[in-house]
């Protein structure tokens, strides 16, 4: 009888298991802020249990990225295991070329489509 | 007897988690079944030059998605609500909106605060009373959401 109750546990502990596997544990942050890097960097920061943080620049701010402030937010991104993204619509805008974009950062086409493509894929998204 | 009881309460506690495990996966199949039919969008916006971006992506899910294309609204608030009635800024992305079949919706109470005359805002757009409670209630029906 014992063991029965105890293969009932396991088999519960184990759909718990199943249940937990499920949640998801990406993240994308929108920001056309520069200044909002620093919070969105703590924030990955404190996120232990990610599985993916992306950071994604749009906007006027976007010039500020080929800067040399931004080598640290690079840096720290790197350590907290976030990755940075820019739109390319606004570097067209802003005419800035690939090629001064400091290494490490990856470009998207639309940073609004990849947003909500992001979000169908279940990443938990956050636009700022 | 005292052992026995412990077994049954412990038998009847597995059977509810149990249950109720099975009631959220199925819940969880159902919406899972409804997203499958369709993806649905709404963008808030504050600047109307954004639209362009906005319809660009649009477009973009239309194709990834094709059949199960929803809907794809595009609220605009703000103290920008004004360039609305601009006919010469609106055309292209009026146009743009219809081929993609992609609704723009004015806030009314952004009109109202920002002293739009909503009769000068063009007839195929909708307005609506409140557009961040529109927005709210679309991603309660599981509208994929981006507020910019």
């Amino acid at each position: 009888m014992k063991n029965s109750i105890l293969y009932i546990l396991m088999f519960l502990s184990l759909g718990l298991m199943a249940q937990d596997k499920n949640t998801h544990t990406d993240f994308v942050i929108l920001t056309s802020q520069f200044d909002q890097l620093e919070p969105i960097l703590i924030t990955a920061e404190s996120l232990s249990s990610k599985d993916n943080f992306q950071i994604v620049l749009y906007g006027k701010d976007v010039k500020q990225i080929t800067e040399p402030e931004m080598e640290k937010y690079l840096i720290w991104a790197e350590k907290s295991e976030a990755k940075f993204f820019v739109c390319q619509m606004s570097l067209n805008r802003l005419k800035i070329e690939k090629s001064e974009l400091p290494s490490g950062i990856e470009i998207v086409d639309n940073a609004f489509l990849y947003s909500l493509q992001l979000q169908k894929k279940g990443y938990k998204t956050l636009n700022l | 007897m005292k052992s026995m009881k412990t077994i049954l309460s412990t038998l009847v506690l597995s059977l509810i988690f149990i249950t109720a495990n099975a009631q959220q996966s199925f819940s969880a199949k159902i919406a899972k079944v409804e997203d499958k039919n369709v993806n649905n969008y709404v963008v808030l916006t504050r600047k109307v030059e954004q639209l362009k971006p906005i319809l660009l992506a649009a477009q973009q899910l239309a194709k990834e998605d094709n059949n199960q294309f929803g809907n794809f609204e595009i609220i605009v608030c703000g103290k920008e609500i004004g360039d609305l009635t601009n006919e010469e800024k609106m055309k292209e992305h009026l146009e743009n909106a219809e081929r993609v079949n992609a609704t723009i919706i004015a806030c009314g109470f952004s009109l109202n605060k920002f002293k739009v005359d909503p009769n000068k805002i063009p007839g195929n757009i909708k307005i609506i009373d409140n557009g961040i409670l529109h927005n709210i209630n679309l991603q309660k029906k599981g509208y994929y959401s981006l507020e910019l």
